[in-house]
């Protein structure tokens, strides 16, 4: 199980500066993040502890489970870009 | 070089194992150990920060004596010598008494520290000993004692089981359901059984986190949780909801309806906040599921009800047979009798408070009496202190009368990584360790976890040069001041002949340690080999968890759960009898309390890598009582209470009900430089000078964390600034 950013990120990295195990990408500090459309997490690594959905101000992140039908397509774009990061 | 360590994290109960990497004498990183099969799933920042909190800029470095108005670096010979000698007059002159203890939660996760310290407290001999969990657990063990025969016996949830969470007065998604019980993952996993079809109520005056996710949320109203349950009981009872109870034979249910049908449920409603028909739909569906729990936790404990509270969910559960039955509250034995180990070892003390003639819970006093027992002057006043890993005043209720009573002390020792709010008036400075410098076992922990598991911490690095554990610290000073520790004779000399023996053969592990009573305990057990354990470098689950040893574990002397303890019921007929809602012009608002992941108490608010956005608390308040009070977000208002007031910026949020604000604890505590070389620092406001210290629940002796009345005046810019500015610049020493 795991969090997943939905398409109304607006990247300010909060999220990031929360998470107990890194796993939210690109992070300000890498490269892509100035371009990114917005932030993704990484279903392997993510640990469920609800931080990053805490710390968001527009309530971008939510948990797997809860997603609604419409965003549901959301978990894979997380999970492939992070599939494709770990690639690259 | 570059190693891997594998322990568990020791700031909060989810324990969470961690996989440490160290280079060098540098920790380079810590992340959760995926391998270990039970406990990593709760990492957060705390322990993924712990290194920083290790290396905290002002850490103490060695004993620091105070010398006038500052303080000088020494070592542990002249602190042991002069605190011991100071001590020594101290109880020839007063009496043992003289000298109080006080110990926090961090001494509670390293068992060398706790066994050692408690060894220390029987070589003094004093019977002023208060703890930490006077301001919150108290209500759990004096039901425990009262129902089931032992302040240990503790029930973890059986989550993965359950069909009905009935969760009172905690909020998981932020405290990963630890509190007395070890539950890993337990949120998640409440989740997941709601996935499955579980109803998850949650009682909690706020709209927290965990609300957001129940089927219900119930929001109660402050301090009326024990309406609300008893309701639940009056309808389970006229409605002939009853279970027979499979796993324990009860006694006194009779007396339990009784007192249950005598309420009116219309009253309750009223008390509670809760429309009659939702305390009637709840009732059936907690009754009527196949397999349920009630919890409860520090919403609960934090108010003057928090014992009949306790008392009557734990009825509920047993009237409807959630007592050690599949998804109730299951009892885990461990691998080995700590009940029976510590009824034989430690047997209850009869000491009571000398001004207020209270008994000791689970051993210790209330933290709430220590101020007047050091300023009462007469026979037995306590004239010397000595604080182990612990920060009462920022902990304890009436802030500001203890911290003037310790300023009045002859002598107090505290013994911590850094110099807090509570060591401001320390005459030594003793240096405490951080977990990624300890080792061992905590047997202790074994009976409190929902699986049977243990795990061996294993030490990341080594305490820094110089620095000495607790433990042995604690031994130094019983050996110098020659009194027994553990209160047995004998066992100094022992002490002697182990630590010359490890001398003479140049091999440090025959001195006396920790490890041989952590292999003790286990042997005593006849379950484990402490060696198979030490096996388990991830942890290990070491049985099946299995049902049906809290039978034989009750220690009531007719082995049946009481459920209508006398004190209890009368105790409830009193507030029963109490008018209802007790209008208070003068201070209209009712503040609780909430917990934050990233805090522990007022231990970690500093710590760079945490609260990198906000690193303060603040006043949480519903948006109609702010738009009354015309306060925006972000503005400063001033807190009143009748006895103290603090400054804080206000945060809008319709978390919690109209007319009840939000204040989380811990924060507003110092830290101190001992060298002078920095400034004091602190964060955010300390909530508890707001609360009173003689209004306490007098079946747990707990303060009214969560039902303290209080006002807002809202601040004036220029008068925001002024004070911001005097709580950065106060001197290091004052």
């Amino acid at each position: 199980m795991s969090y997943v950013i939905t398409g109304t990120c607006v990247n300010d990295g909060a999220c990031v500066d929360v998470c107990p195990v890194d796993c939210i990408h690109p992070t300000p500090a890498e490269p892509g993040f100035l371009g990114a459309d917005m932030l993704y997490i990484d279903p392997d690594v993510c640990v469920s502890c609800n931080a990053c959905a805490e710390a968001c101000p527009v309530g971008a992140v939510m948990d797997e489970k809860s997603l609604p039908p419409e965003l549901l397509r959301y978990r894979d774009i997380n999970a492939e870009f992070s599939r494709l990061r770990k690639d690259s | 070089m570059i190693r891997t360590v594998f322990t568990h994290c020791h700031y909060c109960v989810c324990l969470c194992g961690v996989k440490v990497t160290v280079d060098n004498d540098e920790v380079t990183s810590i992340e959760p150990d995926r391998d270990n099969p039970y406990t990593w799933s709760d990492f957060c920042r705390k322990g993924k920060t712990a290194a920083e909190t290790r290396k905290h800029p002002q850490r103490l470095m060695s004993p620091m004596k105070r010398v006038g108005e500052r303080y000088v670096a020494a070592t542990y010979e002249e602190a042991i010598a002069d605190i011991a000698s100071r001590l020594k007059r101290i109880i020839a002159e007063h009496g043992a008494d003289a000298v109080g203890t006080y110990h926090g939660n961090p001494l509670g996760f390293s068992f060398a520290g706790s066994i050692f310290f408690a060894g220390l407290l029987d070589a003094l001999g004093t019977g002023n000993r208060y703890w930490v969990g006077s301001v919150d657990q108290n209500n759990t063990h004096v039901v425990q004692q009262a129902m089931y025969g032992s302040e240990l016996i503790a029930m973890p949830p059986d989550i993965d089981e359950c069909k009905c969470f009935l969760l009172v007065g905690m909020d998981p998604a932020q405290s990963k359901f630890g509190w007395t019980e070890v539950v890993p993952n337990g949120w998640t996993r409440v989740l997941n059984a709601q996935a499955g079809g579980a109803d998850v109520i949650v009682v909690d005056p706020r709209r927290s986190n965990s609300a957001e996710r129940a089927n219900t949320h119930l929001a109660v109203l402050p301090g009326q949780d024990w309406a609300l349950l008893l309701g639940l009981l009056h309808v389970t009872f006229e409605e002939r909801l009853e279970r027979p109870a499979t796993a324990v034979p009860l006694s006194g249910v009779g007396t339990l309806r009784s007192l249950a049908l005598e309420a009116d449920l219309e009253d309750l409603s009223a008390r509670c906040g809760i429309p009659v028909p939702v305390i009637r739909d709840v009732a059936r569906r907690f009754a009527k599921a196949p397999r349920a729990m009630c919890v409860m936790h520090t919403g609960v404990a934090h108010n003057l009800t928090g014992t009949i509270a306790e008392w009557l969910g734990n009825a509920l559960n047993a009237v409807t047979d959630r007592l050690d039955t599949p998804g109730g509250r299951r009892f885990e034995s461990g691998y080995m009798d700590l009940v029976k180990i510590f009824a034989g070892f430690a047997p209850p003390t009869t000491h009571r408070t000398r001004l207020r003639n209270l008994p000791a819970i689970a051993g210790f006093h209330a933290l709430a009496e220590l101020a007047d027992e050091i300023i009462t002057p007469g026979k037995g006043q306590i004239r010397a202190m000595i604080v182990a890993a612990g920060n009462p005043v920022v902990s304890g209720p009436d802030s500001a009368a203890l911290d003037q009573a310790f300023a009045g002390l002859d002598l107090l020792v505290a013994v911590d990584t850094v110099q807090r709010e509570s060591h401001r008036h320390a005459h030594w400075l003793i240096p405490g360790t951080h977990w990624l410098e300890r080792e061992g076992l905590h047997a202790l922990f074994a009976g409190i976890m929902d699986k049977p598991f243990a795990q061996y911490a294993n030490q990341a690095l080594p305490p820094p040069a110089g620095i000495r554990e607790e433990w042995s610290f604690f031994t130094d000073l019983a050996l110098a001041m020659d009194r027994p520790m553990f209160g047995k004779r004998g066992v100094n000399g022992f002490i002697r002949a182990t630590r010359w023996l490890a001398h003479v053969t140049g091999r440090p592990q025959l001195a006396m340690n920790p490890r041989w009573v952590e292999w003790l305990l286990v042997a005593s057990g006849r379950q484990l080999k402490y060696g198979d354990i030490r096996k388990h470098p991830h942890g290990w689950l070491y049985r099946e968890k299995r049902y049906g040893d809290l039978a034989a574990a009750i220690r009531t002397p007719d082995k049946t759960v009481h459920c209508a303890p006398p004190a209890f019921v009368d105790e409830c007929r009193r507030h029963l009898a109490e008018p209802r809602s007790l209008a208070n012009p003068e201070f209209p608002l009712m503040m609780i309390n909430r917990r934050t992941r990233e805090s522990m108490n007022s231990w970690l608010n500093e710590t760079p890598g945490l609260f990198e956005q906000l690193r303060s608390n603040s006043v949480e308040i519903h948006p109609q009582d702010a738009a009354t009070l015309q306060l925006e977000d972000g503005a400063w208002t001033r807190v009143i209470s009748a006895t103290g007031a603090i400054e804080l910026p206000v945060t809008i949020s319709p978390g919690a009900r109209p007319g009840v604000i939000t204040i989380a604890h811990g924060w507003g505590s110092r830290i101190f430089d001992p060298g002078e070389t920095l400034k004091a620092q602190s964060f955010g406001a300390n909530r508890n000078k707001l609360v009173a210290r003689t209004l306490l629940d007098p079946l747990s002796q707990t303060p009214a964390f969560n039902t303290t009345r209080v006002r807002l005046e809202p601040l004036h810019a220029s008068a925001q600034v002024t004070m911001h500015a005097s709580t950065s610049e106060e001197a290091a020493v004052s």
